[in-house]
């Protein structure tokens, strides 16, 4: 997976395997150190599927808790920060399931990529990236999710074509289409700020 | 109109409606090279698809800037704390 989390040297990986083996076999201070490993990325990529920060919190120990459980069956075919990520896509969907049709997305959207940390550019770009993040963040929380959750899969959170597609078990035909058409949408909704922004 | 003319004309109104449709594909890299071309030829000569094109570039590149930040947060420690106590009661699959 190219999320942001998925990005580790071979060492890394070697060691990775070994807690997750080592979790799997029931040792609880390996598992604890999984979790210290991704609940910062997990936590931020569920706040942009569109939970606010209690949902994404509880939401995180969810999965964590999930994961526990079925970490003994977990055959290391993937990366652990795929499995986990599944896991944490679907108990965010079925959260946002859960709620009123009405404004499932839009105050979720507002504050999740406005609430994050940036490299701190000079004042007048930080404003305009400051701008930015909050009108597509509006825009993002506009989008009915059938087309916001493929943009934030494939270009908020990274992952490819083939591993976004599959997540939503949709095929890949079928996946770029709603992705185009979700692209399309937010154009529409930021016009006036990329046609400034434009080169 | 002389013919090439009418031709010229043809091609470039079932392209204006053709890129569109394939402006992400084409900016993902997904066409194969002779649709590459048809993009590129179009796109330098139409204003509106040259605008579209640069327009989603943009937008494409300011999603994956979003993506690449960190939460200003960190809740790891909170995850940890809430989830430490709960590991034991929670029954385990079998491999």
């Amino acid at each position: 997976m190219t999320a942001p989390a998925g990005e580790t040297t071979p060492g890394e990986e070697r060691g990775e395997a070994e807690l997750v083996r080592r979790a799997a076999d029931g040792d609880m201070s390996a598992f604890e150190e999984l979790v210290m490993r991704y609940a910062d990325p997990l936590f931020a990529s569920l706040r942009r599927f569109g939970l606010d920060e209690a949902e994404a919190q509880e939401v995180a120990q969810e999965t964590f808790l999930r994961a526990w459980r079925a970490l003994p069956r977990f055959e290391q075919r993937s990366r652990f920060y795929t499995w986990l990520y599944r896991i944490g896509f679907n108990e965010a969907q079925r959260r946002l399931a859960r709620r009123p049709a009405a404004g499932v997305t839009v105050t979720a959207g507002e504050d999740a990529l406005a609430d994050v940390a940036d490299a701190r550019p000079g004042p007048a770009e930080e404003a305009e990236q400051e701008d930015l993040r909050r009108a597509l963040a509006r825009a993002l929380g506009q989008l009915p999710p059938d087309l916001r959750v493929p943009v934030v899969l494939r270009d908020i959170e990274g992952l490819s074509t083939q591993e976004a597609a599959s997540l939503l078990e949709l095929g890949e035909p079928a996946f770029k289409s709603r992705l185009h058409r979700g692209r399309m949408a937010l154009r529409g909704l930021l016009i006036p700020w990329l046609a400034t922004t434009e080169p | 109109m002389s013919i090439p003319g009418r031709l010229h004309g043809l091609r470039f109104r079932r392209d204006h409606r053709w890129v569109p449709a394939h402006a992400s594909a084409y900016l993902d890299g997904d066409l194969a090279e002779h649709d590459r071309r048809r993009v590129k030829r179009h796109s330098g000569e139409c204003a509106e698809c040259r605008a579209l094109l640069s327009s989603l570039r943009v937008l494409i590149g300011a999603l994956r800037g979003a993506g690449a930040q960190a939460p200003a947060q960190p809740v790891a420690g909170a995850v940890l704390a809430s989830i430490r106590g709960r590991l034991d009661e929670v029954p385990r699959d079998r491999p």
